[in-house]
């Protein structure tokens, strides 16, 4: 279940891409090709180099749309584990929901988005590596994962996420920055002696906080320690939902992108989390 | 045959068996076998509580557990509650009876002040108080659902959790038990439900596990180590480290005098370890659990 390191992984240890400035970070685009868009028009401004955390599919429509502006951008995409399974032909997102409830909206999103996503996608998508390490000026080690480096499917939430849990993962990990997706509600912390770890949120889906409105990261490494900033952005929202409705996707999904509420998906939440939102 | 070993990952959750098995309740089911006035274990003192605070950083823990018996049975558990939200999440596994307007205030105050989450499991039996009673006591469901009633008063979302004596239920059950907790104040209702382990007062109710009842290697293989919760937690008692809290009154349970004792394989040989296989991770919170159903 993920504990293995690929070959892929190890090569990236091994040899870093080195970057500086300014770092742009986004993950969960859930086929939100709109979101995706907007993304690549407001990123470029802001940051130098673009990475993606991966989920490109779920919850949204047209999920080759998604794959198809992803690749023509040559972004580095770091696989996700909805990824992995439509890209090796699974049955399930592996999501890591426990919660039959969740699990039934989930199994309706991955069963459109693999229905609906062509093979040479699905052998795009499985390609993809697990993760991407990077090397900041100042020498920082950057590791970009989807949901923790241990495994692909680990939600890291801010109010289940100790400091000295996030210590031993970076510790594990070998890295100073970290940063990851999976939940689709963006967080950061600082650990004590200054090392960083970054949730940067969804652009595919709101991030439970009632805007409609996506969220993603732009990592700086101009400072003396590399810092993180999220980003809203906007999309024309009222198109998704109306294309939502067109492709038959089930109208809790649809809401949420009009009210920035989720409305499934509920049970993995913590109760901090989970309190924040209207459902 | 030889039992299949599951192997021990690092500790993520660190259970705390904060009263001993001593409980206002003597439900026929607990698999403990908790009791009003147990004296089998005796509970952690607050103190004892801090130095295991303390190791759990030392270990990169990710979240703290309390359980007994009957945690709020604890003199100090409020204030052992606090200890812990400065530095950790936790959960209070309790049955929801002996909460008091004073001490849930209190308790929402630490949780304010914490960036961590503090979460609440309330047992509760059946979704009518006739059924739920026979099994938990007399006057058990009222007393559960008013302290349910008055976490969410005071912004908590607690967790109620349900033990599913058959599998054949209907499904339809989970809208019941919402509906019950929404008529009564609860407004964003948490349910979860929870397999019988045959153990402690449930083994002399319907006899324990049969010899074939067993996880063997091959099973393990199929699914892989990681929905045990004794791949990643284990469970400190006045009695030593057991590796779960199913096994926490089982000889066969115990790793140590120490949590480093414990740090080990576990060897897949009790019966109950087959109703984890067959069910999941079943004790972990949903947030962190990665299991399928």
């Amino acid at each position: 279940m993920g504990r293995e390191t690929t070959d892929r992984q190890d090569r990236g240890r091994a040899n870093p891409r080195k970057v500086s400035g300014r770092v742009a970070l986004f993950g969960g685009v859930y086929n939100n090709y709109l979101a995706l868009a907007a993304l690549l028009e407001d990123a470029p401004v802001r940051a130098g180099e673009i990475f993606c955390l991966g989920d490109v599919g779920a919850f949204g429509p047209h999920p080759d749309r998604s794959v198809e502006i992803l690749r023509e951008s040559g972004i580095p995409i770091v696989q996700g584990n909805y990824d992995r399974s439509v890209g090796l032909r699974r049955g399930d997102c592996t999501c890591g929901y426990t919660d039959p409830r969740d699990n039934h909206f989930a199994a309706l999103s991955y069963a459109y988005t693999f229905r609906k996503t062509s093979e040479r996608n699905k052998d795009f998508l499985a390609a993809l590596p697990g993760e991407i390490r990077l090397l900041g000026p100042g020498g920082e080690r950057i590791l970009l994962c989807h949901g923790s480096p241990r495994r692909q499917n680990e939600f890291l939430w801010e109010s289940l996420s100790p400091d000295p849990f996030l210590a031993r993962l970076l510790d594990e990990a070998r890295c100073d920055v970290l940063a990851v997706t999976h939940t689709g509600i963006p967080w950061k912390r600082r650990l004590p002696g200054g090392r960083l770890v970054v949730n940067v949120g969804a652009i595919g889906r709101p991030a439970n906080d009632g805007r409609t409105d996506v969220w993603y990261a732009v990592l700086d490494l101009s400072g003396e320690k590399p810092d993180a900033a999220f980003l809203p952005l906007a999309y024309d929202h009222g198109r998704l939902a109306a294309e939502m409705r067109a492709e038959g996707i089930v109208e809790p999904f649809a809401e949420t992108v009009e009210t920035g509420w989720w409305t499934t998906c509920l049970e993995i939440l913590p109760a901090k989390e989970r309190a924040r939102g209207k459902y | 045959m030889t039992a299949p070993e599951c192997p021990f990952f690092g500790l993520d959750s660190l259970w705390i068996q904060v009263a001993g098995l001593s409980c206002n309740l003597r439900c026929a089911h607990c698999f403990n076998a908790s009791a009003p006035g147990s004296r089998e274990m005796r509970a952690l003192s607050r103190e004892e509580v801090k130095t295991l605070l303390d190791e759990a950083e030392e270990a990169g823990v990710r979240d703290v557990v309390f359980t007994g018996g009957e945690p709020f049975l604890h003199p100090e558990m409020a204030e052992i509650a606090e200890d812990t939200l400065s530095r950790f999440p936790a959960t209070i596994l309790t049955n929801g009876t002996l909460l008091t307007d004073r001490l849930v205030g209190r308790l929402a105050s630490a949780a304010r002040g914490s960036r961590y989450s503090l979460e609440f499991r309330i047992s509760l039996d059946a979704p009518s108080e006739e059924e739920n009673d026979r099994i938990r006591g007399k006057g058990s469901f009222q007393r559960a659902l008013e302290g349910a009633a008055l976490l969410d008063r005071e912004g908590f979302l607690p967790v109620v959790t349900a033990v599913r004596f058959r599998e054949d239920e209907d499904p339809r059950i989970l809208g019941v038990f919402e509906r019950l907790l929404r008529e009564r104040g609860i407004r964003k209702p948490r349910v979860k439900f929870l397999p019988v382990f045959r153990l402690g007062r449930e083994e002399g109710r319907s006899g324990g596990y049969g010899e074939g009842e067993r996880v063997t290697p091959e099973m393990l293989e199929l699914l892989g180590p990681d929905l045990f919760l004794c791949s990643s937690s284990r469970v400190v008692t006045a009695r030593g480290v057991f590796v779960c809290p199913v096994l926490v009154n089982e000889p066969a349970g115990r790793m140590g005098d120490t949590l480093a004792e414990s740090y080990r394989a576990f060897a897949l040989a009790h019966g109950a370890c087959s109703t984890c296989y067959r069910h999941g991770a079943v004790c972990a919170n949903a947030a962190t659990a990665i299991r399928e159903e």
